[in-house]
């Protein structure tokens, strides 16, 4: 093994020094606050950890355990319907169910929880139901709304990128429709089902929004408030942050173990088409069931803030009241697209073209921001950041969303760069152009969709993002979303409407893109898992 | 080393437990073809990206026209090894158009290298198509503009990585004459890997044998032929079948087909195991011969036997559609007499 070195050497250098430094930075950069909080909270002294490990923690922490298995499992009863009807039956219009369905992802939480809030009021639309809708059903309800897509988009997937030839085999064996799906199909859909219920269970978790307007108070509620209380408030929010990130760690860890595993049950060549089940008389109630959930789901919603807008505008409420928070959400999100984008490339290009321990790992610890709640982002920053100039900037702001949204831009760029032919790089070095060189002029032009559709995806959820810019926006600054959270909770609900109509409009544009984007590509798993 | 395009000294490289590629060495004169054939996984790929640099060595050292590309002190990275390649699936950059394409790897601006732009669709036969992309292109197309753009900034040596194993059987021979055409009209040094004997024999002024990582004989086509090493490169280029024999010390070995010349030096009384290709051996049906008829295949214009031996062993023989025979018929064998078969020392 003389020439080792060289091996070594050619191997580091397929990725160029500069996209080293750069990646390695963004990684020290995005784990130095988390491993600062954890330090910190360890630090705290006895008193700190008696006032986390009170009685009203444990509440706490069956309360949030409740939420967390519940929504999972409202979710499944109606996606695994869904999924099936629109993949694999005759249902009248089965390609715009598809999309409708699909659609509610783009509504924040607590979103849904103003909704639900101004219409369940004695004058609301359904104030005549006479039902208390806040605690558990609400927060059940708000998050089962937005995050049951989670669970549909990979049960889908999974239906369609199934060897079909599975069933036919099945079927020419002696089994009915029934029977094929019981024992053939279902066990199939299993990781599907496994992956997306995670997602939505770490969606419950790290809910901030409609938790807090239900006042349900879960753990993220309770660190908030220790928050904002004075006198050690933060280190007790910091220790309850690490047994959080402690739960929501391990359900990450389940997420990917399911993943890696769904790998292996489906086929890419799902070669022919399905026989679609003939529903017969079943026909219309599915029709009516598909209904049902894009009214409760996504029709309801619009109506209701219809509603309110009109309403507030015949009482007299100016619609450009949101001018500057429109502008805010919009100069935050635009600035955080471009940033995490930047810092995402990087890291995407190291993961994909070094192949080692050392990017296993860069790769691993880009995920930690899908586990961590916003508020537990914005409290490690915080802790890091306060007394100093940068404190309450817009710079501390964007710091944050990238750390939360790093692995959205990461594993949409990944996968671009992933569906490049490493023959064509390697034409390009033996024609004379160095590994940069290459990169620069191969590589990234190639993967401009995932760029893009990655770039497009964080525009989106920092749109929506409520908890890390209530805490690490400079003051007085509104975005949309806190907008309506102050106003939901101060039940001036035309003004949340006011609110939200442009935050809804606006993230529309997008999501229209990347539903264009993905559905070209056939690639609706990258969804899950991202939004 | 000097005239040579390629040289390589006891290269060798592994994967982990498994030797890929093992203690090569071969030179390659400037302006010829080697084509290197061998089953897959025997490490033709990995010499090839060796030599183009996306590989290094164990160990050994190479020299590409004559410098030392990788040795003991010197790792030269692939984008200054004045190489050009052609890859099974050709390649492209689906973002550029075939002009850009070719254009790729030139340093010459202006109206040079619209002059070699020109110079290489024209050498290709695709004029009119510097402006297509190239998911328009067929693949026929698509491979002749991988060839010019590896060809375009006149590389030292060329290398062919299976290109004709992505079209079709009928195209593909038609191809590949035309691209053995344009090689030798540039007057490219090329390296050809391929896993198909044809293939190897048509293209390669001289064939190599790759089999477990070595190159076991480097020969021109028909010496590799005629005249194989061993009994590997014997079964892998054409059809043999090897029957018991004694040298006998009167330039002939006898078997149980009688009594036949043999090519070069074997010590008298030698046992050893003579290679029977099909069109050596002619039979002919007799009520007392000594083979017999087992199996018969129709080949369109040849019917091919296979008849049992009394040892039990089988050898294959190919007659003229019209000359059919039943299975079980007894045959005697005819020999064209001045044919020299090769023998090979048992183990």
């Amino acid at each position: 093994m003389r020439l080792e070195k060289f091996a070594i050497r050619e191997k580091l250098e397929r990725v160029p020094l500069p996209v080293w430094i750069l990646g390695l930075a963004v990684v020290v950069a995005f784990t130095i606050p988390i491993v600062y909080l954890v330090v910190r909270a360890l630090e705290a002294g006895t008193e700190t950890w008696e006032l986390v490990f009170r009685i009203r923690t444990l509440k706490t922490m069956g309360r949030t355990l409740a939420l967390v298995v519940a929504a999972p499992l409202l979710s499944l009863t109606i996606a695994l319907p869904l999924a099936i009807l629109t993949t694999r039956t005759n249902l009248p219009f089965r390609k715009t169910w598809s999309v409708l369905t699909v659609l509610p992802l783009v509504l924040p939480s607590y979103l849904y929880a103003f909704v639900l809030i101004s219409s369940f009021r004695s004058d609301g639309l359904l104030g005549f139901l006479r039902y208390d809708i806040y605690g558990f059903p609400g927060a059940l309800l708000c998050i089962t709304a937005v995050s049951y897509p989670y669970l549909l988009l990979p049960m889908r997937a999974s239906l369609k990128g199934m060897d079909f030839s599975l069933e036919e085999a099945s079927k020419s064996l002696g089994h009915g429709h029934l029977s094929t799906f019981r024992k053939v199909t279902l066990p199939l859909l299993r990781p599907a089902i496994a992956s997306g219920s995670l997602l939505i269970a770490l969606y419950a978790l790290r809910d901030f929004g409609a938790i807090s307007l239900m006042g349900y108070e879960t753990f993220t509620w309770i660190i908030y408030s220790n928050y904002q209380m004075p006198f050690g408030g933060r280190m007790v929010a910091a220790g309850l942050s690490l047994i959080l990130l402690l739960v929501a760690l391990s359900l990450l860890f389940m997420e990917t173990k399911t993943r890696s595993k769904a790998r292996y049950h489906s086929s890419s060549e799902g070669s022919s088409e399905p026989d679609l089940i003939e529903l017969g008389r079943w026909r219309w109630p599915a029709f009516l069931f598909c209904g049902f959930i894009v009214s409760a789901f996504l029709i309801f919603p619009m109506v209701v803030l219809g509603y309110w807008v009109v309403r507030g505008i015949s009482a007299g409420q100016s619609l450009q009241m949101y001018w500057g928070a429109a502008f805010n959400s919009l100069f935050a999100s635009g600035l955080a697209a471009l940033t995490v984008v930047l810092a995402a490339i990087p890291i995407a290009l190291l993961t994909t073209r070094f192949s080692g321990k050392l990017s296993k790992l860069i790769e691993k610890s880009t995920y930690i921001g899908f586990a961590l709640p916003g508020v537990v982002i914005a409290l490690a920053l915080v802790i890091v950041f306060v007394g100093t100039p940068l404190y309450q900037t817009i710079f501390v702001l964007i710091f944050g969303y990238m750390i939360l949204f790093l692995p959205l831009a990461v594993g949409s760029i990944r996968t671009s760069l992933l569906q490049i032919n490493p023959t064509v790089e390697e034409v390009s070095r033996s024609l004379g152009k160095s590994a940069g060189e290459t990169i620069g002029s191969i590589t990234l032009p190639l993967s401009k969709y995932g760029i893009l559709a990655g770039g497009t995806l964080v525009f989106l959820v920092t749109m929506k993002e409520l908890q890390a810019t209530l805490l690490l926006g400079p003051l007085n600054f509104e975005t949309l979303a806190t907008s309506i959270w102050h106003t939901t909770s101060e039940a001036f609900f035309a003004r949340a409407a006011i609110a939200a109509l442009p935050l809804v409009l606006l993230s529309s544009v997008p999501m229209m893109i990347l539903l264009i984007f993905w559905h070209r590509r056939g690639n609706y798993e990258r969804i899950s898992g991202s939004l | 080393m000097k005239g040579s395009a390629v040289h390589c000294e006891n290269l060798t490289k592994t994967f982990g437990e498994t030797t890929a590629v093992e203690d090569v060495s071969f030179d390659l004169k400037r302006g010829d073809i080697l084509a290197l054939v061998g089953p897959s996984g025997c490490g033709k790929t990995t010499l090839l990206r060796l030599i183009a640099g996306f590989e290094v060595p164990d160990n050994g050292a190479a020299y590409i026209g004559g410098k030392p590309v990788v040795n003991e002190k010197k790792f030269v990275p692939p984008e200054k090894r004045d190489v050009g390649i052609v890859f099974q699936n050709y390649a492209l950059f689906p973002h550029l158009d075939v002009s850009e394409n070719i254009a790729y790897g030139l340093s010459s601006k202006g109206s040079q290298r619209e002059k070699r732009i020109g110079e290489m669709l024209t050498l290709i036969g695709l004029e009119d198509y510097g402006s297509k992309m190239p998911h328009e292109l067929s693949g026929g197309e698509q491979q002749r503009v991988a060839l010019a753009r590896a060809l375009a900034p006149d590389p030292e040596i060329l290398l062919l990585d299976e290109p004709f194993s992505n079209l079709d059987a009928d195209l593909r021979t038609r191809i590949r004459s035309e691209v053995r055409d344009i090689l030798k009209r540039t007057k490219a040094s090329v390296i050809f890997v391929t896993h198909d004997q044809d293939e190897a024999l048509f293209m390669g002024d001289r064939v190599g044998v790759m089999n477990e990582g070595k190159v076991v004989q480097v020969d021109k086509p028909e010496d590799i032929f005629h005249y194989p090493i061993d009994p590997f490169v014997a079964n892998f280029i054409g059809t043999a079948d090897f029957i018991d024999g004694k040298i006998n010390g009167q330039e002939t070995v006898e078997t149980e087909i009688g009594n036949l010349l043999y090519h070069g030096e074997h010590p008298s009384g030698k046992s050893v195991d003579v290679m029977v290709r099909p069109d050596f051996i002619d039979i002919e049906p007799m009520q007392n011969g000594v083979g017999e008829i087992v199996d018969r295949v129709f080949r369109g214009m040849h019917y091919l036997y296979k008849i049992r031996l009394p040892s039990g062993i089988t050898v294959r023989t190919l007659k003229h559609h019209t000359e059919k025979y039943e299975l079980g018929t007894n045959v005697t064998f005819k020999l064209a007499s001045e044919h020299e078969v090769i023998c090979f020392h048992k183990k």
